[in-house]
């Protein structure tokens, strides 16, 4: 295109010339073009180092902001010392942080017109400003020697300035508001949202065994179990949603590794703009209750074997909703298994022996009255088996006087009332052989007097028989020469034969109440009856043959036949 | 008997009895010497040499067997005879035999028995 004209040499001179100046012309728009472009790809390249810049500049700062070890001063200067290298020009640039009545700047700072400033603004007030500056004049002076980027980057660091400040002075109150909970009995804990420690009051100290100094360096997860850590994460999680949450068991684990039972109560911690700032929890050592708890356990199941050993139960019902609650022991008692039976006051009362559960009902409706009641009566257990129980009862009433709650035992005395039984049977036998016994000795005692007055009466009458038959055997014997008269000699006979038989009479008496009294034994002993008969007809043959009577005794042939008898008796 | 009467002590608290033996034995041939205590009879023995014991049982004061008991413990052997109104058993008496006791006549006596039980004691 360009050649073309230069190679036709037919045009004119004047031609060529405007030909040329036209040429001339294309070319330096080609020119500027081309110049105008390498200097915007220069610039583009320039704006993009100076975005990058930038870019670095808030890293650093946010790096600084996030370095919780730092003071307010250290951060503050890195943030100062960040700013210059940002800048277009930076190697005479200077930065400078005005913030509560202290001024932090880089070194070769000096106040100078060309400057760039920006407000920081904490809570809606003006706190402070940061500022940058050139120390001399920018090369295209006229015009604020300052990028548009460059105002941006500004306020940038000025919002994280004011986020840093915030967020500092919330955990300062926290930290603040912690040192009034230190007199709290209970341990109390509060954590910021990353959940580390920002206070543990001296109650929590003393419950995990901390210094202050080291929990500040913990977090939540380093003091609790970790099998706790999930639930801990969830009730947080609630807590956020709800702002707090009803006490929960959990357990805490101490500087030692000890773990202790605790009750948590956790709230949530809002900063002034209504955002989470942390979380205060409440620990309460449950181990006293728990301990407790399980001593209760304990002496609930000694209960239960006490209960096993007398065979006593005790129950609970519940007038007002018809609920029976029967010990274990009862249930035992009454033959029943508590999955397949549901207590209440009608299952009872099937319970009871027939003949027993109108009086038992009747005893019941009467105990809501008059508060107690205390009775025996029998119960029949699903195997038919009939049972001795003995119930004691109170009444709980409510205000108003209405029987609400009804408390009882109930004791199996089936074995006790069988042992009575048996100790009244044994009881009543005894009376019966000692009244036996008594009217044995009461017999014995009036035949003892019997005798006693028989031995009395018969010497009594021997006494006197014995002057009667010795005088008239005596006459009879030496004086009967002179009983002249026969008639007289007759009646002195008759007098001495009146008082022998008198003396048999005597005798005879005396013998058969002896024989009434035991008193005489016989032998056994074999007799010879033909010795015997001899004797006794030898005897009464001398009388026989006073009367001229003749008595003779003849042996039978053979051998007599023998017998057992008293000789002595005979 | 003819030379010298075989002596014989009798005690009795009954004077009737005391009397009815006194005069059976007398006139069987005996001298018979009647007290009416354990007290008097022992006296008696301290004084006399007897041939035969006559002991009544029941008795106020001293008893028969207290009577007896105390003459064995005082003079050498005795024969003694119980006449008494209380039945003596066999045993009894046989216990009592060894000690002196010779038999024992129940009262009312037969006047029969009370001679021939006497007679064959005191000559024995």
């Amino acid at each position: 295109m360009i050649k073309k004209p230069l190679e036709d040499n037919k045009i004119d001179s004047s031609e060529k010339v405007e030909h040329l100046k036209m040429e001339v012309s294309i070319l330096r728009d080609a020119y500027f073009q081309l110049e105008k472009a390498i200097a915007a790809k220069a610039g583009a390249e320039h704006d993009l180092r100076e975005r990058y810049k930038e870019l670095n500049c808030l890293f650093t700062i946010d790096v600084h902001s996030r370095n919780t070890e730092a003071t307010e001063e250290q951060y503050f200067q890195g943030v100062v010392n960040a700013i210059p290298s940002a800048m277009q020009y930076s190697e005479i640039a200077a930065a400078s942080i005005f913030f509560a009545g202290k001024e932090y700047s880089t070194e070769n700072y000096k106040k100078t017109k060309w400057c760039l400033g920006e407000d920081i603004i904490v809570n809606d007030n003006k706190e402070g400003s940061v500022e940058v500056n050139y120390s001399k004049g920018a090369p295209n002076s006229g015009k604020s020697p300052f990028l548009d980027e460059e105002e941006n980057l500004m306020r940038s660091i000025a919002q994280r300035i004011k986020e840093y400040v915030e967020r500092k002075r919330a955990l300062i109150n926290l930290q603040k508001s912690a040192i009034y909970i230190d007199s709290m009995g209970e341990a109390l804990m509060v954590l910021d949202t990353q959940r580390r420690i920002v206070k543990l009051n001296k109650a929590g100290l003393k419950l995990w065994g901390y210094t202050e100094e080291e929990s500040l360096k913990l977090t939540v997860e380093d003091v609790i179990p970790k099998r706790e850590h999930e639930k801990q994460y969830a009730s947080m999680g609630e807590v956020i949603k709800k702002g707090a949450i009803d006490p929960f068991e959990t357990a805490i684990v101490t500087k030692e590794g000890k773990e202790i039972p605790v009750l948590l109560s956790g709230t949530l911690i809002e900063d002034d703009s209504g955002k989470p700032a942390g979380f205060t929890g409440v620990f309460r050592d449950i181990t006293e209750r728990k301990e407790a708890e399980k001593k209760l356990k304990d002496s609930k199941e000694s209960l239960t074997t006490a209960q096993q050993i007398a065979h006593l139960g005790n129950w609970d019902w519940n007038i007002v909703t018809n609920e029976l609650w029967w010990s274990d022991e009862i249930f035992r008692i009454f033959g029943l298994k508590p999955l397949e039976f549901k207590a209440t006051y009608d299952a009872f009362l099937g319970a009871i022996h027939p003949e027993d559960r109108d009086f038992v009902d009747k005893s019941v409706k009467e105990a809501l009255i008059k508060n107690n009641y205390s009775l025996d009566h029998r119960i029949i257990l699903p195997s038919g088996e009939v049972r001795f129980v003995h119930e004691e009862a109170k009444v709980a009433y409510d205000r108003s006087g209405k029987p609400t709650r009804m408390l009882g035992i109930v004791q199996d005395i089936t074995d006790i009332r069988k042992a009575q039984a048996q100790a009244t049977q044994l009881a009543i036998e005894k009376i019966r052989t000692k009244e036996a016994e008594t009217v044995v000795e009461e017999m014995k005692k009036l035949d003892k007097m019997k005798d006693e007055f028989l031995d009395i009466a018969s010497h009594e009458l021997r006494t006197p028989l014995t002057a009667i038959r010795g005088n008239s055997s005596l006459i009879l014997e030496y004086f009967s020469d002179k009983l002249q008269d026969e008639q007289m000699k007759e009646v002195i006979d008759d007098i001495h034969k009146g008082s022998v038989r008198l003396t048999e009479i005597v005798n005879d008496f005396l013998n058969v109440s002896r024989l009434e009294g035991g008193r005489i034994e016989f032998k056994k002993q074999k007799l010879d009856l033909q010795k015997l008969v001899s004797e006794v007809v030898g005897e009464f043959g001398n009388i026989a043959s006073q009367k001229n009577l003749v008595l003779q005794f003849e042996e039978a042939p053979g051998r007599a036949p023998s017998a057992l008898g008293d000789e002595t008796r005979t | 008997m003819a030379d010298k009467k075989k002596k014989i002590l009798h005690v009795d608290d009954e004077p009737d009895t005391l009397e009815v033996v006194k005069t059976i034995l007398e006139k069987e041939g005996y001298e018979v010497d009647s007290v009416s205590s354990g007290k008097d009879a022992l006296k008696e023995i301290e004084l006399d040499n007897y041939s035969l014991l006559l002991l009544d049982i029941m008795m106020p004061d001293m008893s028969g067997w207290d009577l007896f008991t105390r003459i064995t413990q005082i003079k050498k052997e005795y024969k003694v005879v119980f006449l008494t109104v209380l039945a003596i058993s066999e045993s009894r008496l046989n216990q009592l035999k060894d000690h002196g006791v010779i038999d024992y006549i129940k009262k009312p006596f037969d006047r029969d028995e009370l001679v021939a039980k006497i007679n064959k004691i005191v000559s024995s």
